[in-house]
């Protein structure tokens, strides 16, 4: 029935073949070697499928093999974009840390060059992170009390809060952590309101510094914070999984928080702004038009528990310019969405006040590098566009639908067509069709 | 009437790829008849996924067929051109999905070779087994969905009972049941967890209860043994001559095997038994599955016997860049010879990476061996030549 070779074996040969295709890239062709090998057939159809080379010979190099019979362009030439890059560039080309410099539409292929020098010290540079961040959380605070004040004072408007956020952004540069915005924070942080968060600052501090100088991660805000101090100048490898690779493992490709993230805490630095001001005693007033809708149980969790995507929504929130303030509609239906969309974080939003302010201080500090670097996407994308519309659906089409739409105006453009678009320059349209269209 | 038939113009129907097809009239002196032609799939229970097979028929008879591919054409090519080689191992588990972690193999193997990296010994072994466990999974779904075709629904059932029990092996290991991004440029994410090595042993002996019971199940059936015995007869020199390889090209005879004929990993040291059928035929493919199971499980415990302890990683540059050059790598995918070609410019990215998979070419022959076949053995027959979809479209 069957048999069991071990003496008759085959032993093969690889030949590679070079050839220079005559001519040109106009009008390439090749004689076929269908006569020879029967199944030299479909590999020269998907060569000219794929490159456009034309076999003399050949039974039949159409209909096209891979691709549709009607598809326009050789794939595979390097002279060859897909539509959708060029809306925008493929974001896992870049290391995370590269992301932030708002570029125009990069090179996929580019190179991200060498990484920058390993710190010297690791634990001076953690324990640089760690003041870095407790400066920020100070600033933060500041902010924090600056916005209460003038919560009270000023009318119930989605405006004061959409300015505060975009101070915020414009404070800190619009971007993740670097020295700047953090000088600048430092030099603007005011007296922390309560020795508590204060208390619970050093607390956080110390244990960033100490778990990251031990090269490991423990828990869920020593692993963000890890993430933060990868999203800032450091090479790829958090110094986490440096030690890592010290005993032999290869270094993790650094775990991208990714626009989603940031946006979880962009949204998060809304939800815990929104609660402070619900906390204040004699706070009646909407300070960003929430209502009474919302409580202190509807403050969604920042880290990896709540699965929204609320990137859309707070890369609208949050300005595409690093600067300008935001139009006032745009706030309302947003936040409103993210508050019912939260998930409910009852057992964090316990009356200790303690526990809520080093929450709040998680919060506070992921949400200025949310909005700046979810601002930074939106200003990516937002590049050559002309109005927020545009750049949201461009975005919003790039992405993907959310699984959870907001009734946000942004969403619903997005989801269907616009009919007033202009179709020639599309470019948010994933159609593969288009092949040659630039 | 034959006038007025003979008058009229054979017609152009529409089905052909892309363009109408001139069916035969035949003028059978008080009859004439015209093949009929009929599309079957993309979508199609029996297909194995979206592959369009367009034939002519001849009352029960096969004149022509066609296979049409590209209904799940990807662009990995493409892709791989704009990732680098962290991103490209989880980019290439996913065009033959059932093999995945052979085609991290062949990805990264090419890379290290390249590099000219020394990959540990440790890594080595673990790679074998993975492999070996990786070509268990893909036969037992094709030995489950080869006998559903034919009407036997039980052996599904039970190769997937046994399919079951190694994902949750390969799961406890990469994480992964399907995808398993578990190979790494220089080695393998991780090492093996604790007791990973006692449940291969236990799960080898399940194999090869599981193996006989298939060949009790079916080998004595009268009616699978009739439905593929002499059906779908390939002949090596034509298997050879369209590039097919794997099962399918042993069952017609010839004795290949990437892992025998140009070994990597640790599979110059172990002992590769290559079964080869007689015939060529359906009932020989599928043979050879049941018999290169039993030969994964003889190399598994093999690699058991030898595994050594050590490092099962390189520590990686924190940008790999395989330096310029070209390189044509190829591992004994579960289908066949699974081939990358890989030509590099010296950056994080590959300037092309081509994949040689083995199931376009083992489609490509498809017209070739449907020829003059019943129609009722066109299941069976395409049943029996393993492919899958996404490795034939990329």
């Amino acid at each position: 029935m069957t048999a069991w070779s071990t003496s008759t074996r085959w032993s093969t040969v690889d030949i590679t073949l070079r050839t220079r295709v005559p001519g040109g890239r106009e009008k390439p062709t090749l004689p076929s070697l269908t006569s020879v090998f029967r199944g030299a057939n479909w590999s020269e159809r998907e060569t000219f499928d794929m490159f456009g080379i034309d076999f003399e010979g050949h039974p039949g190099v159409r209909p096209r093999i891979l691709t549709v019979e009607n598809f326009e362009g050789w794939p595979l030439r390097k002279d060859f974009q897909l539509t959708s890059r060029n809306a925008k560039p493929w974001p896992g080309a870049k290391e995370p840390e590269e992301q932030k410099p708002a570029g125009g539409a990069a090179d996929a292929t580019a190179s991200a060059g060498d990484a920058p020098a390993e710190p010297q010290d690791k634990a001076q540079a953690a324990k640089a992170k760690a003041e870095r961040a407790k400066a920020k959380a100070a600033a933060m605070r500041a902010k924090k009390a600056a916005e209460r004040a003038e919560a009270q004072t000023a009318a119930a408007d989605g405006a004061p809060s959409g300015g505060a956020i975009a101070d915020s952004v414009d404070q800190f540069g619009g971007g993740d952590t670097d020295d700047e915005a953090a000088a600048a924070a430092a030099t603007a942080g005011g007296d922390p309101t309560a020795s508590t968060p204060e208390g619970a600052a050093e607390v956080a501090g110390s244990d960033i510094a100490k778990d990251a100088a031990a090269g490991a991660a423990q828990g869920d805000m020593d692993e963000r914070a890890a993430q933060d101090a990868a999203n800032e100048d450091e090479p790829v490898v958090s110094p986490d999984a440096e030690a890592e690779a010290a005993q032999g493992a290869p270094p993790l490709p650094s775990t991208s928080p990714g626009t989603e993230a940031e946006g979880r805490r962009g949204g998060a630095e809304i939800q815990s702004g929104a609660r402070d001001a619900a906390d204040t005693p004699g706070m009646t007033s909407d300070t960003q038009g929430l209502g009474a809708a919302r409580t202190a149980d509807e403050v969604p969790a920042p880290g990896p528990e709540s699965d929204r995507p609320l990137e859309p929504q707070s890369g609208e929130s949050s300005t595409p310019d690093g600067g300008a303030p935001l139009p006032a509609e745009d706030d309302v239906p947003v936040v409103p969405a993210q508050g019912s969309a939260a998930a409910p974080l009852a057992s964090d939003a316990a009356p200790e006040e303690a526990e809520d302010e080093r929450h709040g201080l998680e919060r506070e500090t992921l949400g200025v590098e949310g909005d700046g670097g979810s601002g930074q996407d939106s200003a990516q994308a937002a590049e050559g566009d002309s109005g927020s519309d545009q750049n949201v659906t461009q975005e919003r089409v790039a992405q993907g639908p959310s699984p959870h739409p907001s009734p946000s105006e942004q969403t619903d453009t997005a989801d269907r067509a616009d009919p007033n678009r202009d179709l020639a320059s599309d470019a948010t349209v994933e159609d593969e069709d288009e092949g040659d269209r630039r | 009437m034959t006038d007025t038939l003979s008058e009229r113009d054979t017609g152009v129907l529409p089905g052909g790829p892309g363009e109408g097809v001139i069916v035969n009239v035949r003028d059978g002196g008080d009859i004439v008849t015209q093949d009929m032609n009929l599309n079957i799939g993309p979508q199609h229970p029996a297909t194995h996924g979206v592959l369009r097979v367009v034939i002519d028929l001849d009352g029960e008879k096969i004149s022509r067929a066609t296979p049409v591919i590209g209904y799940m054409h990807r662009g990995f090519e493409k892709l791989a051109e704009a990732r680098d080689y962290r991103q490209i191992i989880a980019l290439v588990n996913r065009h033959d999905w059932l093999s995945a972690f052979n085609n991290e193999l062949g990805v990264c193997m090419s890379v290290e070779t390249m590099m000219e990296m020394e990959v540990p010994d440790r890594a080595q072994w673990i790679r074998v087994i993975m492999c070996e466990w990786n070509r268990i999974l893909n036969h037992l779904m094709f030995v489950g969905s080869f006998g559903l075709e034919l009407g036997a629904i039980t052996p599904l059932f039970f190769a997937f009972r046994e399919r079951e029990d190694v994902q949750h092996l390969m799961e406890s290991a990469t994480g992964g049941r399907l995808h398993f991004a578990y190979n790494r440029v220089g080695g393998v994410k991780e090492d093996l967890p604790a007791g990973f090595l006692q449940a291969s042993t236990k799960m080898i002996k399940v194999i090869r209860q599981g193996t006989t019971q298939y060949r009790d199940l079916l080998f004595g059936n009268e009616i699978f043994m009739a439905r593929t015995k002499g059906v779908g007869v390939l002949p090596p020199d034509v298997a050879m001559e369209f590039g097919v390889t794997g099962p399918t090209l042993q069952a017609t005879g010839v004795a290949e095997d990437s892992r025998v004929s140009q070994p990597y990993a640790k599979y110059g040291e172990l002992d590769v038994p290559v079964p080869v059928g007689t015939n060529g035929d359906s009932y020989d493919r599928f043979v050879m599955l049941l018999e290169r199971i039993d030969a994964s499980t003889y190399i598994i415990d093999q690699a058991l016997e030898g595994i050594t302890a050590g490092a099962c990683n390189v520590k990686l540059p924190k940008i790999v860049k395989a330096p310029e050059g070209e390189i044509y790598t190829r591992t004994e995918a579960p289908l066949g010879q699974l081939g990358y070609y890989l030509v590099s410019d010296g950056k994080k990215n590959p300037w092309r990476l081509k994949m040689r998979t083995p199931s376009f070419y083992n489609v490509s022959m498809m017209s070739y061996l449907l020829q003059d076949a019943l129609l009722s053995d066109m299941i069976a027959i395409l049943g029996s030549v393993f492919f899958v979809v996404g490795d034939v479209d990329r």
